[in-house]
């Protein structure tokens, strides 16, 4: 047979099988990050909750959960809108809070012996409050149990219903997150057509005006289509909103029927639109292949903080 | 005598089943401890398995673009 010898950043010539750029591999778990693992997953069962990391198959899972890290995926696992970028399944759940998730996440995040948790939530249009009631019980929950544990709020867009925004700005979370995803003109072809770029920005805008003194974050995924001048125009857009902290990361397309990646990015451009982003005056921007929204969370809320 | 060694699917987390999309090493040659040996696809992600031990592979079970499962024998190390 022939062996294949890898040679660094080029996806090999006449290679049929393999369909990514070298860059976006990672490494196998190593035997302890496979028990960190399992403990993580093991909790999570216990305290019957749901992940992002798994419900989006998350590259980063082995490294997050090895380092004891999780972003809770609350209100189900199931989304009432069909983003053509993820993974979560679509459904409706008509209507059905579980009203004692609050409690067990405070309570799993206290057994994991989490210092920086990151909440987001299905979409749940099924809701007249979208399900930010939940959500800011949660903050409040892990609050009471440990002040001291950050936690970082990445929440829908509510259909901009004002009342659901201002329950969860005032919750207290330190971190009030909300993903615009990708640049304008690809907003419509990749997301649900209940979200839009100009929703989202307003509700970045609004926990900028209700809570100006806590950190605000977004992310855009790359690789959909975008020119650059459209991500810089994206970045500007959540610059005038009042952003601190932006994460870009290569969108990978989750299932065969999710939207296919366009292009690969290289790290190297990555790495210059990290410095363009910080030009523009963000505090804090993580960039790189395999950067998710909540990659490396705690950190970019430390350094904003510090800024 | 030599005892042979399983390289096995590690638990990838996340993940049902991964398609071999590259050997790294040929039947034959020598391979040590966590050298780069097989790469593996999910539909998102690409995982580099390494070997598990030092020695000769002395037979490849999966073959480029054949699946596997968590804990499936996939090559063995002698």
């Amino acid at each position: 047979m022939g062996v294949r010898r890898r040679r660094s950043g080029t996806v090999l010539a006449g290679d049929k099988v393999r369909s990514r750029p070298d860059w976006l591999r990672v490494h196998a778990p190593t035997p302890n990050q496979v028990r960190d693992m399992r403990m993580v997953r093991d909790v999570l069962a216990r305290y019957r909750l749901t992940t992002v990391c798994q419900g989006a198959l998350c590259p980063n899972a082995v490294e997050c959960w090895g380092a004891r890290t999780a972003t809770f995926m609350l209100l189900g696992d199931t989304c009432t809108r069909a983003c053509r970028f993820c993974a979560v399944p679509t459904g409706n759940p008509h209507g059905k809070v579980d009203r004692d998730e609050p409690r067990r996440v405070a309570e799993a995040v206290q057994a994991l012996g989490l210092r920086y948790v990151v909440l987001t939530s299905v979409d749940r249009d099924d809701l007249p409050d979208g399900g930010a009631s939940v959500f800011a019980a949660t903050v409040r929950a892990i609050k009471r149990s440990d002040a001291a544990i950050r936690v970082e709020a990445l929440v829908p867009d509510f259909q901009g219903n004002d009342a659901a925004i201002r329950t969860i700005a005032t919750a207290g979370a330190d971190v009030l997150g909300h993903n615009l995803e990708t640049v304008r003109r690809i907003t419509t072809a990749v997301r649900d057509p209940r979200a839009g770029y100009d929703q989202s920005l307003a509700v970045l805008a609004r926990f900028h005006e209700l809570s100006p003194t806590t950190i605000t974050k977004s992310s855009l995924m790359l690789g959909l289509g975008e020119t650059h001048a459209e991500i810089m125009a994206g970045l500007r857009d959540l610059k005038d909103v009042g952003v601190s902290i932006v994460t870009l990361g290569q969108y990978l397309q989750p299932t065969r029927t999710a939207y296919p990646v366009a292009r690969y990015v290289p790290p190297d451009e990555f790495a210059t639109l990290q410095q363009e982003a910080l030009a523009i005056g963000f505090r804090y921007v993580v960039a790189g292949p395999y950067v998710r929204s909540s990659y490396h969370a705690a950190e970019a809320f430390a350094a904003a903080v510090r800024e | 005598m030599t005892t042979t060694h399983a390289v096995r699917l590690p638990d990838l987390g996340e993940v049902d089943e991964v398609t071999i999309t590259a050997w790294l090493k040929a039947e034959g040659d020598a391979v040590t401890a966590g050298e780069d040996l097989l790469e593996v696809e999910t539909e998102k992600t690409t995982f580099v398995v390494e070997a598990p031990t030092d020695g000769t592979l002395v037979r490849i079970v999966k073959r480029e673009g054949d699946k596997a499962k968590q804990d499936e024998l996939l090559a063995e190390i002698a």
